[in-house]
């Protein structure tokens, strides 16, 4: 049996969360949540852990260089440098606009990486 | 010269001024909104990370899409923008002002003005660290700029000073960046930042956060080449001996933001430590028509928090041109355990919000609001650390049922 502690990253408010898990990692209990979502994050965090990443895509004849982006839903923290490989190789043709799909099903993650605000042609 | 009018005027296009445009526009006043940039939404445009709207839209967003949800709510309502637009003067006796533009000067005439300017960061030279005077060294926010907004890349190997929120989410974002992130030190013995940064922009990548670390020399020939860190004991004087030798061409610089409030002084009070501008609970500033929302009146934690500041300003802005009636104001004292403070006094028949941080780290406190030896709200026992800003609304009826009263107090004890 063990205890882990974590900070939930759900909110800005930061609850401290305590997860007790058997030896094969299996979830016993989980206190110190104070939504819906901390749990979840909890359940997620000692099995597999998840991010949302955000960053940007080069624009090719935008009113600005790049867009921004993000994961449609958070994607496995193994595969962030991946989806960050496969981002800085990729453009996209102005105009954008928000929400806009870029990249479908980046790595294999299920996620899409998408537009979080609109670029236009110059 | 151009010379336009409008019943209200608000200047800086950002969180909070968008705020106070749209309760004043739904009012039915019209607006005008000046703003230097030539877009809309501030700092949020630069912020790609997400983690802002959870309170005011009920939903996470990143910064550009909380700029467009607001743009958005904007649309269809008499609000007129007036972009690259840039504040010279005002003229206190006949209500104008005056702005810098692309075809000259701009005057506008307004029965109240809500200021809405924000925050600048707190520059490398106020830090008065000895050394060469090389390039290499940004504050966490032009990094952040040249990044997301510019496309360029700011060096190969980094340092940051300060574990505000900006510098963990810069440190992330270099390093997602294939910038090497060495350390992140922090002068005070407890980080700057919310816990959820620690943990998802150090943690996730085992960066070091280095507490009590301050850097204390700047070294290179043109370009930065090695920052030296000493540790500090608890009355931050440097530990001989703990001095650390860093290889790095890089040094991001998150020590804080101050409130911009340059171009108001000599018009409204400002405060002289914080230099925020002194506003009471309807936001309204030491001048009847002048009222002032956002980081220019304190540093908020959320956006969330800008934004319904904003609408308050607008809120109260519209009261005023429509009654220009003077209310009784209550001042608001700073009592044990409180280090900043908004707002300043509490206006009869208001809703007051408390926006405050503790003055240094209380492990198990309570919130006391009160006056005289009468109790208005007693908060639960919680532990405050000064980088998370505690948020408290009390209905204008708590305070109303004491009857007269000099002055209200709020400490934690």
């Amino acid at each position: 049996m063990k205890d882990v502690e974590m900070i939930c990253i759900q909110c800005p408010l930061g609850c401290k969360i305590k997860v007790k898990l058997d030896d094969d990692n299996k979830v016993l209990d989980i206190s110190g949540f104070t939504c819906k979502s901390g749990k979840e994050y909890a359940m997620q965090e000692v099995t597999d852990p998840h991010r949302i990443i955000t960053t940007s895509i080069k624009v090719i004849d935008g009113k600005s260089e790049l867009v921004s982006v993000k994961t449609s839903k958070p994607v496995p923290k193994r595969l962030i440098f991946a989806i960050m490989d496969i981002i800085k190789n990729s453009s996209i043709h102005a105009p954008v606009e928000i929400n806009q799909i870029i990249i479908s099903n980046v790595a294999n993650s299920g996620a899409d990486i998408i537009a979080t605000k609109a670029v236009d042609k110059i | 010269m151009n010379k336009i009018s409008c019943d209200l005027l608000i200047i800086g296009g950002g969180a909070s001024g968008l705020g106070a445009a749209l309760k004043a526009a739904k009012e039915g006043v019209n607006v005008i909104l000046v703003e230097r940039l030539n877009i809309a939404g501030g700092i949020l445009n630069q912020c790609i990370h997400n983690g802002f709207g959870l309170h005011y839209f009920k939903k996470e967003l990143t910064g550009p899409e909380y700029a467009a949800n607001l743009i958005n709510l904007t649309k269809d309502l008499p609000i007129k923008f007036l972009f690259e637009h840039f504040l010279l003067s005002i003229d206190k006796k006949s209500k104008t002002v005056y702005f810098a533009s692309e075809n000259g000067i701009v005057e506008i005439k307004c029965e109240a003005l809500v200021y809405s300017a924000g925050a600048r960061e707190r520059p490398f030279g106020s830090l008065l660290i000895p050394g060469d005077r090389v390039s290499g060294i940004y504050t966490a926010g032009v990094a952040q700029k040249f990044i997301n907004i510019e496309n360029r890349i700011i060096g190969k190997r980094a340092i940051i000073l300060g574990s505000g929120d900006i510098g963990l989410i810069m440190a992330r974002r270099l390093t997602l960046e294939g910038v090497e992130v060495v350390a992140v030190c922090e002068r005070m013995p407890y980080p700057g930042g919310l816990s959820r940064n620690i943990n998802q922009c150090l943690k996730d990548f085992g960066i070091p956060l280095l507490l009590s670390t301050t850097v204390t020399e700047v070294r290179g020939e043109g370009r930065l080449s090695e920052v030296i860190t000493s540790e500090l004991d608890e009355n931050y004087n440097i530990i001989e001996g703990s001095q650390r030798s860093w290889s790095v061409d890089t040094l991001v610089l998150s020590v804080g933001l101050v409130p911009s409030t340059t171009p108001m002084m000599g018009y409204v009070d400002i405060d002289l430590r914080t230099r925020g501008i002194i506003v009471d609970s309807t936001m309204n500033t030491s001048v009847p028509w002048i009222f002032s929302s956002g980081n220019c009146v304190i540093i908020y934690d959320l956006v969330d928090y800008v934004t319904k500041e904003g609408e308050i300003a607008g809120t109260y802005a519209v009261e005023y041109i429509k009654q220009k009636k003077e209310k009784k104001k209550i001042p608001i004292k700073k009592g044990i355990g409180v280090g900043i403070i908004n707002c300043n006094a509490w206006v009869e028949q208001t809703d007051l919000n408390l926006y405050l941080r503790s003055i240094k780290p209380i492990e198990k406190g309570r919130l006391i609001v009160k006056s005289g030896n009468s109790i208005i709200f007693e908060g639960k026992e919680q532990a405050f650390i000064p980088s998370e800003m505690v948020h408290k609304t009390i209905k204008a009826e708590q305070i109303e049922k004491l009857g007269n009263i000099d002055n209200i107090v709020v400490e934690i004890v």
